[in-house]
């Protein structure tokens, strides 16, 4: 039996990230925490801090006793408050920064799950408070040498963040996009696979929540916002944003939110493609 | 002497807690809760449209989202002056979003943060249920488990202990449910994108009711048989907690889930404010002041309506989390608050379904104060909201209208008063020229787990803390389940922490 350890970190972020996890409905999430997810491996949780059972030392013992033994995955949740030092994100009397510091270079590869820690998400919107940073910029800062995954989403589709690891796992070949993001799950735009898209070439545009259309005009960032959403869905195929007659936020690019604001109202028309 | 043992971070719960006790002849003699995360949300938001606060202030927490969103819209309505106008449609459909965030959240609290505080999961056997001989085969493998606590004293019969195991896994899947029946009005889940200010983005037709319908079935099901069973032995087997972790007794509920009743808009849930156990008023939001005395920011007090306190490094203090009081006193929010409350104004039916449960578990409403009466709150909510949200369905009229459109003012002032899993919550905004121009926002968690206010009056939580007794210094699980009774949200108290400002450790044990 292969174990794939994963040490989960949180640092700025809102859980958001895990609860998603937690929906997961094609591999259940009691399969990733206690069942082998393809014959023969087991993606070993090593550290969890919203479910696992310990608290205080014993859990920062295990992640300094596995971080010193290498040979795991890190998992990077929220962003990383970077102002004054870090010193508006600690756990167990460390900075989030020094810990992910000393924990990226111990790891095999990083994963930032969720847009916080892959490009720095709200908590890094003007005027960035805490000097939020995502992974790559302070790896890239630091000339830290480490392959970095991003998952963005705020949160993320289940399935993007598992999906990730499943390929890792099979040894397949993760082909990524110039964000680092996996592109089968970010290849193509929401607005490619937009059920909505026959309104918007025919100009049948909504100008109000209570109208039916395209709603392009109402601030959807569809044609900029690489996610396959209208294909998934959301919460095992319920629902997703514009099925729901809410634009879509573009909650997977690095524009979130600064330059995808207001998320209701297009600024200016722009071009498409451009 | 004393001793002071320090639990960081403090697991299982939303966010990055520390908590430090100290401890004299076996007895907590006092506490101090510390935030490890500040995240600066509402500095974000000044010059933002308002009507983007719904989503920004939503990242205030991933597991009770609605809450936020919910007080933010119900904000932007009191500034835009379009509160009256909401379409009954549009209050039916938000609420069943902002029910079943609060139905997941009683179920992952009790399953998934509490229970591994009473269940021993290392207590496990082969052939009782597919799903236990996954945990059997999970320790075989001897992986280091994110389950397992060492050294507790774990009392349930062998049992009850596996059938709480069992349901601690089928819960993962209930809880999953409650997600799907929110995002089938709030589109998707965490981070819901139904509720606008106006009313509901999506119109609800046949097909959404039926299959909210089939969910709320399976939700129901699992509440009434198994969560019930499960917290009653709990309950029973650890009756010792009905009398640990009791706070002032004093409670507000800000009241949640508007409806409108003969044109005028009733709250399901009620709003009040109760002191001491006994003396139980209306509820005035102009009390509500933040004491910061021993918070580190500018100032003494502050009124959420107009300040804006700055960070203040230098300051004396001990905690970064403000202290919200009404009249200048401490006050407990969440579950027990709500249920108490509503017990004490005969609001039907709290009363009854209260009642029901107080009967069967033999205990009265005082009880509800405590660590297993929280658990207990919590459960009593689960049930009524799962049934209210099937009558809630049945009031949807699909032909009328789900939205009402509006004008942004130049320039007004709105308060938006709701209440999250976890207790009160309320958003104070400010518009100048069309944009945010004032943000605050009061979490449950600043109620709970804030620092002593200017009259020297710890916080709920650690008022809950002081004067327990500890078996084993070694462990102090009473600490644990005190703490996670409150199922404090970190990421929403919006913290800083500087531990250079802490005193220097006599001595020091991690849990
Ligand atoms: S603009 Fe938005 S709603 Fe319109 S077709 Fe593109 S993705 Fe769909
Ligand atoms: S539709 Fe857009 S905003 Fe919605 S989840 Fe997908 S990428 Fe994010």
């Amino acid at each position: 039996m292969e174990k794939i350890k994963v040490m989960w970190f949180q640092a700025g972020g809102c859980t958001g990230c895990t609860i998603s996890l937690l929906n997961s409905s094609s591999i259940k999430i009691k399969n990733l925490l206690l069942d082998e997810i393809v014959p023969g491996k087991i993606v070993c949780l090593i550290f969890q801090p919203t479910i696992m059972a310990e608290s205080g030392e014993k859990v920062i013992k295990v992640m300094k006793g596995e971080e010193e033994k290498g040979d795991f995955f890190l998992v990077v949740e929220g962003a990383i408050p970077t102002k004054n030092n870090g010193i508006y994100g600690k756990v167990g009397e460390k900075t989030f920064l020094e810990n992910i510091l000393e924990l990226g270079e111990k790891a095999n590869g990083v994963i930032c799950i969720g847009s916080c820690s892959s490009f720095g998400g709200i908590p890094k919107g003007s005027p960035n408070p805490t000097g939020c940073m995502s992974v790559k910029e302070i790896f890239e800062e630091r000339n830290i040498n480490k392959q970095v995954i991003n998952v963005p989403g705020c949160p993320p589709h289940p399935d993007w963040f598992l999906g990730t690891i499943t390929k890792i796992i099979l040894g397949q070949d993760l082909k990524l996009d110039e964000l680092n993001r996996p592109i089968d799950f970010y290849g193509k735009l929401i607005h490619e696979n937009c059920p909505r898209r026959p309104f918007f070439d025919k100009g049948f545009f909504a100008k109000s929540l209570s109208e039916e259309g395209c709603l392009y005009l109402l601030g959807c960032k569809g044609p900029f916002t690489y996610a396959d959403c209208p294909l998934r869905q959301w919460n095992g195929g319920t629902n997703w944003c514009i099925k729901n007659n809410s634009p879509c936020f573009g909650c997977t690019e690095p524009e979130f939110i600064d330059k995808n604001l207001p998320f209701f109202k297009r600024k200016n028309l722009e071009k498409i493609g451009e | 002497m004393k001793k002071k043992i320090v639990i960081d971070p403090v697991t299982r719960i939303e966010g990055h807690l520390k908590v430090e006790v100290e401890i004299e002849n076996n007895q907590v003699v006092s506490a101090r809760c510390s935030g490890m995360l500040y995240r600066g949300i509402e500095k974000i938001l000044i010059g933002k449209n308002p009507e983007d606060a719904v989503q920004i202030t939503q990242r205030i927490c991933g597991v009770c989202p609605i809450a936020h969103a919910s007080a933010s819209t119900i904000a932007c309505e009191d500034a835009f002056g379009i509160t009256e106008k909401i379409p009954q449609n549009a209050l039916l459909v938000r609420n069943l979003i902002h029910m079943s965030n609060h139905i997941h959240n009683s179920i992952l609290h009790f399953y998934h943060l509490g229970i591994l505080d009473f269940v021993d999961v290392k207590k496990v056997k082969k052939g009782v249920s597919s799903e236990i001989d996954l945990v059997c085969k999970f320790f075989e493998r001897d992986d280091y488990s994110p389950f397992g606590l060492e050294n507790v004293d774990f009392r349930l019969p062998e049992e009850i202990n596996l059938r709480c195991l069992h349901n601690y896994i089928k819960a993962l899947e209930i809880r999953r449910y409650a997600h799907q029946l929110l995002s089938i009005f709030g589109g998707k889940m965490p981070h819901q994108c139904g509720i606008v200010p106006g009313g509901v983005t999506q119109t609800v037709d046949i097909g959404k009711i039926e299959n909210a319908i089939g969910k709320i079935k399976d939700i129901k099901e699992f509440i009434e048989l198994y969560y019930y069973r499960d917290l009653k032995d709990i309950s029973n087997y650890y009756n010792d907690y009905f009398e640990i972790g009791l706070s002032y007794g004093n409670y507000l509920a800000y009241g949640a889930f508007p409806i409108k009743e003969n044109g005028i808009i009733k709250k399901f849930q009620p709003s009040g404010v109760i002191y001491e156990n006994e003396k139980i008023e209306e509820l005035n939001s102009e009390e509500i002041t933040e004491h910061i005395v021993n918070s580190w920011y500018e100032g003494e007090t502050a009124n959420p309506k107009i300040d804006f306190p700055e960070v203040n490094f230098e300051k004396e203090g001990y905690s970064w989390i403000k202290s919200p009081r009404y009249k200048g006193k401490p006050f407990e929010v969440g579950p027990s608050a709500r249920l108490i409350i509503a017990y004490k104004k005969n609001v039907s039916p709290w009363k009854e379904e209260i009642d029901k449960i107080l009967n069967e578990l033999k205990i009265d409403i005082s009880k509800l104060n405590s660590v297993m009466g929280r658990h207990i709150s919590r459960f009593i909510e689960a049930k009524v909201l799962i049934n209210e949200c099937l009558n809630h369905l049945m009031k949807i009229k699909p032909e009328k209208e789900f939205f009402v459109e509006y004008e942004v003012p130049n320039e007004s002032i709105g308060v938006g008063l709701s209440e999250g899993a976890r207790g009160a919550v309320g958003h104070w905004i400010g518009i100048k020229n069309k944009k945010l121009s004032h943000y605050q926002v009061i979490s449950p968690t600043t109620w709970n787990a804030g620092p002593k206010d200017k009259n020297g009056n710890y916080g709920p939580l650690e008022k809950a803390l002081i004067g327990t007794k500890i078996k084993n210094q070694e462990n102090p699980v009473e600490v644990l389940r005190i703490i996670r009774s409150f199922d404090p949200c970190l990421a929403c108290a919006v913290q800083v922490l500087d531990s250079k400002k802490l005193k220097k450790k006599e001595f020091l044990i991690w849990q």
